[in-house]
């Protein structure tokens, strides 16, 4: 058998530097993610905001920017600016109804009394642009986002808490996150259940069969001040299974959200 | 029959890796992700653009958040793209290419 031989040559001392910088950077970097996970976050978020920002500014987002570049440009824009207005006409309609008793309980108890300490934030980054469902925003410490914070759209519908937060960004992360559990009630019966993510706005919840749920329903997050969460919209009955399987989905498109309200944690 | 060759070596195929690997880089930031993916794939198979993986890090440091669902991982695109370098070496040395 003919082996490769093994060369004589001495090896470059410029590869030998090169590979021992790399190591040193390479462990250092892991080092460094140890010990100070929020830095390389922090420097990588200051570096992508001005990309992020040109991006929103230009107003036209790489998924539907094909859509764009045919004759009928402008129909394609009046379409989008109806469909938004209508979105968001129902998106409040809905949370209207769902809330009006709370409300007016809320108004005789609070006659007056507001929150006005919302932050508005514009949407950098949709869940579409990474396999998390996330969203980047651009609001961070500076404007006073705390991690833990509540994300809401329309006023009434909440759709996720902030999770780390940087100096002028913060990474929102959905209530819809595959596995993310949260505490919810459906119905006008107000069933107490766990809703799980299943990404992209969706969720899914397990009842008894017995329990009587309609598509449509409401579903709200309990707390002196409830909040939208999501509408039923459709259940799945197998024969075989006690369980009826709920799908609901948030009443928000997360991907064309364009401005949310940040409000301090309860 | 029509079949795709690629020198890699060339000028024109280090343009086109230098080209796809700034475009991977910064569509991270503003492409969807599966246009990402899609395109860090073909970097790893026709020149085996093995820097995909940073730029998979570079994503989970953005966006990442603990997947409850996946062990609360928040390493994922990175884990996808290692996956995709493995594949490819190991379909590179089956196909002798």
């Amino acid at each position: 058998m003919i082996y490769l031989q093994r060369t004589s040559r001495p090896t470059n001392p410029l590869t030998k530097v090169a590979i021992g910088a790399a190591t040193v950077f390479i462990v250092g970097a892991i080092l460094l993610q140890l010990f100070a996970p929020s830095f390389f976050p922090s420097v990588l978020h200051t570096l992508g905001l001005p990309l992020w920002r040109s991006n929103a500014a230009v107003g036209v987002s790489f998924s539907n920017f094909f859509g764009l570049l045919n004759s009928k440009r402008a129909l394609i824009l009046s379409n989008r600016d109806l469909k938004a207005k209508l979105e968001e006409t129902q998106l409040r309609l809905t949370a209207q109804i769902a809330l009006q008793d709370e409300y007016l309980k809320l108004k005789a108890l609070f006659e007056g009394e507001g929150r006005k300490d919302a932050i508005i934030a514009a949407v950098l980054a949709r869940p579409n642009v990474s396999v998390y469902d996330t969203l980047v925003i651009d609001a961070g410490t500076s404007e006073g986002v705390v991690a833990g914070d509540e994300v809401l759209v329309a006023e009434n519908i909440m759709i996720g808490t902030v999770d780390h937060v940087f100096a002028h960004s913060a990474v929102v992360k959905l209530f819809s996150t595959p596995g993310e559990s949260t505490l919810v009630e459906i119905g006008p019966q107000k069933i107490q259940t766990t809703a799980e993510g299943r990404g992209g706005g969706n969720f899914e919840a397990r009842l008894p069969r017995g329990v009587e749920v309609a598509e449509g329903d409401s579903i709200i997050i309990p707390s002196i001040d409830p909040k939208l969460f999501a509408v039923v919209e459709k259940i799945n009955v197998a024969p075989s299974d006690p369980f009826q399987v709920v799908l609901f989905k948030s009443p928000v498109n997360l991907f064309e959200v364009e401005y949310v309200e940040i409000y301090p944690k309860h | 029959m029509w079949r795709f060759t690629l020198n890699t070596d060339s000028t024109a195929g280090k343009v086109i890796r230098t080209l796809g690997t700034i475009l991977f880089f910064m569509g991270i930031f503003i492409f969807p992700s599966w246009v990402t993916l899609l395109l860090g794939s073909a970097l790893l198979f026709f020149f085996r653009a093995f820097e995909i993986i940073a730029g998979g890090l570079l994503s989970d440091l953005l966006y990442g958040v603990p997947i409850p669902s996946l062990l609360g991982i928040t390493f994922l695109t990175t884990l996808i793209f290692v996956f995709l370098s493995i594949a490819v070496f190991l379909i590179h040395r089956r196909l002798l290419v």
